[in-house]
């Protein structure tokens, strides 16, 4: 039964380790890691940031969560979406009232 | 040796594919006696119904109509689950082909009966082992089955139907695919079976088993029913 | 419990024996859960960013809006928005977008108040004084300056404007200011060319944190030509990150669902010769319909369970301990400036169960369900053919 119980062994080892992750990122609540979310919220107030500095391909994928619904369409009027990251992020729709 | 009936079938009928325009009756009215400790032979040509009446009475598979007595019990109505228990328990099915698993090892192959019990793995071992050494396999444990001689193959075969120590043993043609020598060493090794007390039902159209000294009883077949019985 | 790890013994040295075949198919699953997992640990771990870390942006941003399209604000309108009650702070924003050609690469100018404060996220202060900037580590990097260092913008006019860069944003927040060149307010204006008295956009403080979407319709009422976005919106956009309707997920997941009904499809239309003919010897010594069929659910947990574990970890591993190297060319798009992602860890059980489920239950049935019906014959019938 050698083979079911290095199997089982191996499993339980991966089961471990995802355990061990899941605490991983609950640990993150503890001071070290406070202090860093801190700093970065204190950064985020002090100068008014709105949006991660991910996308920097266009100027509205820049800040997605402030462009407005036309803004990838904005070349012509039957123009199509063509930077990349508007395949990755979806436009967000607000509830109730007018559209973005 | 004490004989009686160990195992009794009474009017057993076998269709395969009914209904359909291939239905076969390969067993029609079949009533047999099988004694305790001796060596039973069904003879007859290709096609007669022996190989289905040894799955019948092996628990193989479910005759049509009629019934079957191992040991006093009817298996016919068993449950599957019951039905699976009495062929691990009570019956060794050698067949024609062997069928062994040809990618699998010596040892595999005969330890195959024992997976589904709660036996412990070195228990097993030490049985297959103690067979094998029977048998004059000690050293093949390791070998593929594909790897092995004819001769070699049949013995792994017996092995596997005696690791479960059965009251039957029952073999399909045994001597299909082997020289004269080799069948007169299945005959020798039959006849320590049958001083051990097991019961022996063997299905051949070979002369040299149905001749055999050994046998006891002859039963033979033809297109389905039972023609003799001596 | 002895029969079963027997028969998980004999489920592993089944498939010992096609070992090529079976290390394939592992490989092949774990890298398809590997890329899903990524992508979902990717957008949980954003999206618990963004509320963590976004809890510290404005309340609430007025634009203006003209033909639908961003326009500058009245900065007149921070003194109307301040009547209403409820509203605190109202601070007319200047920020803009700058392409460098030499680089190809966009940067975000952002105005600030002029006071000198130091961060802890910045080596060095905020700019006070005109001719000084802040800038991103990403920019620092492209353009190959430092803290004393300088930094050459063309402004409006085409006139190169030097800067002393007096700080420069610690690689830790580079999820934030990566591409961010800070200068004063007046200086925004002047290198903008800002017309007097516009705004790029209001930033508003609301006391009551409850009341953000009423005093956003508020806003919209008094000012009709504007767009207030409330921070529960900003929150929300990193929500989207491949949301299922978006076309990179898309279109990964119709790859994952083709190449699993693949799998599926060629275990699923029948059992192969060899399969059945083992099943007929395994019944014929001995071995029960429960037996098989168990047998055939362990040769498919093995697999599937070793696949989604591996691919989980190796997902995991892959977004917060190699900073999602893999995937980030596939976000970058065609960023020139683009930062490196220092997520905190994030496991979602839910997201776990959710892709285990999916992932593993229909790889067991596609094995177990073929072998059902031999299973279920009786051992005569299978080997006759």
């Amino acid at each position: 039964m050698i083979k079911s119980k290095i199997f089982i062994g191996f499993t339980l080892g991966q089961i471990l380790l995802l355990t061990l992750f899941f605490l991983l990122s609950h640990a993150s609540r503890l001071p070290g890691r406070d202090d860093e979310l801190q700093a970065r919220r204190e950064l985020v107030h002090r100068l008014g940031l709105t949006d991660f500095a991910i996308w920097t391909e266009a100027r509205y994928t820049r800040h997605p969560s402030q462009t407005d619904f036309f803004s990838p369409f904005q070349d012509f009027p039957s123009s199509l979406e063509h930077f990349p990251a508007g395949s990755v992020i979806a436009p967000v729709l607000p509830s109730g009232s007018d559209r973005r | 040796m004490e004989t009686s009936a160990y195992i009794r079938t009474e009017n057993v009928r076998k269709v395969y594919n009914p209904g359909r325009p291939d239905e076969m009756t390969a067993l029609d009215d079949v009533s047999i006696t099988v004694d305790r400790g001796a060596v039973t032979v069904i003879k007859g040509p290709s096609g007669s119904g022996k190989t289905s009446l040894l799955s019948v009475i092996g628990c193989m598979s479910r005759p049509t109509a009629g019934r079957v007595f191992v040991d006093g019990k009817d298996v016919v109505k068993l449950p599957e689950r019951f039905l699976t228990g009495v062929r691990r328990k009570k019956f060794g099915f050698i067949f024609q082909q062997y069928h062994l698993i040809r990618n699998l090892n010596t040892l595999d192959n005969i330890l195959l009966p024992l997976y589904p019990t709660n036996m412990m793995p070195p228990e097993m071992k030490r049985r297959a082992l103690a067979v094998m050494a029977k048998l004059s396999l000690s050293g093949k444990q390791h070998s593929r089955a594909k790897n092995l001689s004819g001769g070699e193959q049949q013995r792994v075969a017996i092995a596997r139907a005696l690791i479960n120590d059965p009251a039957v043993i029952i073999a399909d043609e045994p001597t299909a695919h082997l020289d004269r020598g080799l069948a007169a060493e299945f005959m020798r090794i039959l006849a320590s079976l049958c001083g051990e007390g097991r019961t022996v039902l063997i299905a051949t159209h070979d002369p040299f088993i149905y001749g055999h000294d050994l046998v006891g009883k002859t039963i033979a077949m033809r297109d389905g029913r039972i023609e003799e019985e001596r | 419990m002895i029969k079963h790890l027997k028969i998980i013994d004999y489920a592993l040295a089944s498939l010992l024996r096609r070992k090529f075949k079976s290390l394939a198919i592992i490989t092949a699953f774990t890298v398809v859960v590997t890329a899903l997992a990524s992508i979902l640990l990717f957008t949980g771990a954003l999206k618990k960013e963004a509320e963590l870390v976004l809890a510290g942006a404005p309340d609430l941003i007025v634009q203006r809006t003209a033909g639908g399209r961003h326009d500058l604000i009245p900065a007149a309108y921070a003194d109307k928005i301040r009547e209403i009650p409820g509203i605190g702070m109202v601070i007319p924003r200047y920020w803009g977008y700058y392409y460098d050609p030499l680089t190809e690469a966009n940067y975000t100018i952002l105005g600030t108040d002029g006071k000198a404060e130091r961060l802890e996220l910045l080596e060095g202060r905020l700019p006070e004084r005109d001719g000084e900037c802040a800038v991103g580590a990403g920019i620092a990097e492209m353009q190959r300056t430092v803290g004393g260092g300088e930094l050459i913008l063309v402004d409006s006019s085409n006139t190169g404007v030097l800067y002393e860069v007096v700080g420069v944003f610690r690689a830790a927040s580079s999820l934030l200011t990566n591409d961010l060149i800070v200068l004063t307010d007046n200086e925004v204006i002047r290198f903008f060319g800002l017309p007097s008295g516009k705004a790029t956009d209001i930033s508003v403080q609301v006391y009551n944190r409850e009341e953000l979407q009423t005093a956003a319709a508020k806003v919209k009422r008094m000012l009709p030509d504007t767009r207030p976005i409330t921070r529960t919106e900003l929150v929300r956009t990193y929500e989207m990150v491949f949301n299922w309707r978006s076309g990179m997920l898309l279109t990964v997941f119709s790859a994952a669902v083709i190449a699993f009904c693949i799998l599926a499809w060629d275990k699923a239309t029948g059992i192969s010769a060899d399969e059945k003919r083992e099943i007929g010897i395994l019944k014929a010594v001995g071995w029960d319909t429960s037996d098989v069929l168990a047998l055939k659910f362990w040769e498919g947990l093995i697999i599937a369970l070793t696949a989604f574990l591996l691919g989980t970890i190796a997902g995991f591993v892959h977004i917060f301990f190699f900073n999602a190297f893999l995937l980030a060319p596939v976000i970058k798009g065609w960023s020139v400036v683009f930062p490196d992602f220092h997520l905190a860890p994030h496991l979602d059980p839910y997201l776990v169960f959710t892709l285990g489920f999916l992932t593993v239950a229909p790889y067991v049935a596609s094995t177990v369900i073929p072998a059902w019906k031999t299973a279920v014959t009786d051992p005569e019938t299978i080997m006759r053919g």
